[in-house]
């Protein structure tokens, strides 16, 4: 048995950080929870209870079903493009090329990894524009008129445009994350499953994928979580426009709260999301667990 | 030497979590010598505005030694909801732009503006210096909350030269106006040049097509949030003609903002578009002539075509300031005479002051337009400042889609009718 004196040491130590945690974490998610229960606008101080209105009104709002809607295309597309495209390329660039070429390749992915993404939103909107926008000159030059298009402002391509953009920044990052994990597989195994006539691809899932699942399970939590939670891209280049077809559960809490003056219904979007988020992460924890040997 | 080391290093650390706690207490240092600070916030950090207003501080504060003004400013949108958030607080800025309407009514509604009466009421060649009609919107049960310093119309701005050339004549009703635009667009022009990326460009059309359409009455009763029902069939129709009219548009409208087109329709790319007479100011670069229609009367319609579709914006005082009359010694230095003919001269706008914009060195067409606003029989609000944030929000967004074919003018009126219901279950 620990002396008393020592486990209240022990807490006395832990305390900084629990304060911190509590007031900036777990006060704010309580108090948005307990916000959903009340009407109030976000100037005015006054706030009126409406008991279960605003989350009731969340299974009936159709743009919460676009938004969802969003938010899991979001997801798809990024686990495709992060976290199985991002591992591709990881392995390209340890794997087949020499250490000068990959580590000049490496930085070159990751740097729009460093550029804030309202700069990187801003820029695609040069690249998006109707009219002399960068794609558009682009398909011009190549023979392809036909595919010009207002990008971010036609229903059907909107969405893919914004998404593209997310995957353009992210790539490099978790791509960075994964040469990290290839770095340290013992050159060894390859050798040996060269020795057995393993091809590149054989190789490719049989020795890198395995041993870098630790990272993919990372990676998985990254992108998941971050594609439920986005909100700068579509923010900056579409306002969720046009109508609401780019709309995410991010922007339409944000347009709720201070664009339509519904806080109470906006703090019921947010705990929708930190919901979302929580399962997701309990559910891949759980499943990466079982898989442990 | 480790331990030295040790401690500077502890040393710094709390040193880095003290310096931004430091600075958050002493977020308003009060100058020396009884100097008082009060913070002003408009709307405007992109020219010429931007530096109207820092040369019209500066000014201020050599008149006003004991006072200086603490400038920010965020663009439109940012605006509204940076506003929503500190108004009322302690924080709130001293001085704030603010647009007449339910803007201005959300602000006074959250307890957050100064009751200008009394100082009005102490200072009536204040209350005369502005035209009547401008300072009306700024007051809300009776209670005054604000100043106008700009006023605005909009109207169908064409060029003159292309009209001349094909013979055209300005257009008075509908069937006519539909023919001027099967004209040019018979001559392969563009006929209108728009920019509904924005989506208060919308507002701006369809908030005049109701007006000229709808029963005054209906009109009215709509704008009250416990009422408003939206059935009419009069809207439903208003969105009709806005579809019509979508047709002798540019096809790229929903990925253009506003001031693009505005550019396009400078550079002579569409000889119509529906513009604000404060526009004028960025016009220096056009090179034909041109002139104004008020838009045209609709057949069937029951509101007056007379009306001009605008709202003039101005400035609000805090209601928490701490020191309300050198907030009110700054707002009367902003909108007296000689700075509304400065104003209108160096920003293009049209100042409230009676006859500034007559005196100020300024384009015929300028003065021609404010003559047109004093002179309109009744003025129509802009339609995002008319209606609730909700029911604003469903208009304009179902309105965007309806523009690229994907919803219809009575889906658009679905999504404003069930908007309309919360509202008026909330109030």
């Amino acid at each position: 048995m620990k002396p008393l004196t020592r486990t209240f040491g022990n807490a006395l130590y832990v305390l900084p950080a629990l304060a911190l945690l509590g007031l900036f974490v777990y006060y704010p998610l309580i108090a948005n929870i307990v916000y959903g229960f009340f009407s109030f606008s976000a100037g005015a101080g006054e706030m009126k209870p409406v008991g279960a209105d605003n989350f009731l009104r969340l299974l009936d709002d159709p743009i919460i079903k676009t938004a969802l809607t969003n938010n899991l295309i979001y997801a798809i597309v990024s686990i495709i493009c992060q976290v199985g495209g991002a591992l591709v390329v990881a392995a390209w660039l340890t794997r087949l090329l020499g250490p000068r070429m990959g580590g000049i390749l490496r930085s070159v992915y990751f740097l729009p990894a460093v550029i804030s993404m309202t700069v990187i939103a801003l820029l695609f909107t040069f690249v998006y524009n109707s009219r002399g926008g960068l794609l558009n000159e682009l398909l011009a030059l190549i023979g392809l008129e036909h595919l010009q298009t207002a990008w971010l402002a036609d229903v059907d391509t909107a969405l893919g445009s914004v998404i593209a953009v997310s995957q353009w920044q992210s790539i490099g990052y978790v791509c960075m994350l994964y040469v990290v994990a290839l770095q340290q597989i013992p050159e060894e195994y390859y050798e040996a499953a060269s020795l057995d006539g393993a091809g590149r691809i054989r190789q490719f899932f049989s020795i890198t994928v395995p041993q870098a699942k630790e990272m993919i399970f990372v990676a998985m939590i990254l992108t998941v979580s971050g594609a439920f939670t986005v909100f700068n891209e579509p923010y900056i280049l579409t306002k969720g426009g046009p109508g609401n077809t780019t709309q995410v559960l991010a922007t339409y809490m944000y347009n709720q709260g201070f664009f339509q003056n519904q806080m109470g219904y906006a703090s019921a979007i947010a705990s929708l999301i930190f919901l979302i988020t929580l399962v997701l992460s309990l559910v891949q924890m759980l499943s990466f667990r079982s898989g442990k040997d | 030497m480790r331990t030295t080391a040790r401690i500077a290093t502890a040393a710094i650390a709390v040193g880095a979590l003290i310096v931004p706690l430091a600075a958050c207490g002493s977020s308003e240092p009060e100058a020396a010598d009884g100097q008082v600070t009060i913070d002003f916030f408009h709307r405007w950090p992109n020219e010429p505005k931007n530096a109207y207003f820092a040369d019209l501080v500066s000014r201020f504060e050599e008149e006003n030694p004991d006072i200086k003004v603490n400038v920010e400013s965020v663009l439109n949108d940012a605006y509204k909801d940076k506003v929503k958030v500190v108004a009322g607080s302690a924080n709130a800025p001293d001085v704030m732009f603010s647009w007449s309407g339910s803007f201005l009514e959300e602000l006074a509604k959250g307890d957050a503006l100064m009751d200008l009466g009394p100082w009005l009421a102490e200072n009536p060649e204040l209350t005369e210096s502005f035209y009547e009609s401008q300072l009306e919107p700024f007051a809300v049960d009776g209670v005054q909350y604000g100043l106008p310093i700009g006023m605005h119309s909009k109207l169908f701005f064409y060029n003159v030269d292309v009209f001349d050339e094909l013979g055209l004549e300005v257009p008075t009703t509908w069937d006519e106006f539909i023919d001027v635009l099967d004209e040019l667009q018979g001559e392969g022009l563009t006929p209108i040049e728009y920019g509904a990326q924005d989506q208060w460009t919308i507002a701006h059309y369809v908030g005049t097509l109701n007006q000229r359409m709808l029963d005054p009455e209906v009109f009215l009763a709509d704008q009250d949030p416990a009422k408003g029902e939206f059935t009419d069939p009069g809207y439903v129709e208003a969105l009709e003609r806005f579809q019509e009219l979508s047709a002798y548009m540019n096809d790229d409208m929903a990925a253009v903002t506003h001031e693009i087109a505005r550019n396009a329709w400078i550079a002579g790319e569409a000889p119509i578009m529906y513009m604000q007479s404060s526009e004028v100011g960025y016009f220096g670069d056009a090179q034909f002539e041109y002139a104004t229609f008020n838009m045209p009367s609709v057949d069937g319609g029951k509101g007056d075509p007379g009306q001009l579709t605008g709202a003039p914006e101005g400035f609000v005082i805090s209601k928490t300031t701490e020191h309300p009359e050198e907030a009110q010694r700054f707002v009367e230095f902003m909108l007296n005479e000689a700075n509304g003919v400065k104003y209108s001269e160096e920003t293009g706008e049209l100042s409230a002051v009676q006859g500034a914009v007559d005196k100020a060195d300024v384009p015929e067409i300028s003065k021609e337009l404010a003559q047109g606003i004093v002179d309109a029989s009744a003025m129509t609000t802009w339609l995002d400042n008319a209606y609730d944030p909700q029911i604003v929000q469903a208009y304009l967004t179902e309105t965007q889609l309806m523009l690229g074919g994907q919803q219809t003018p009575e889906g658009v009126m679905k999504a404003v009718q069930d908007a309309a219901a919360r509202v008026r279950d909330a109030s």
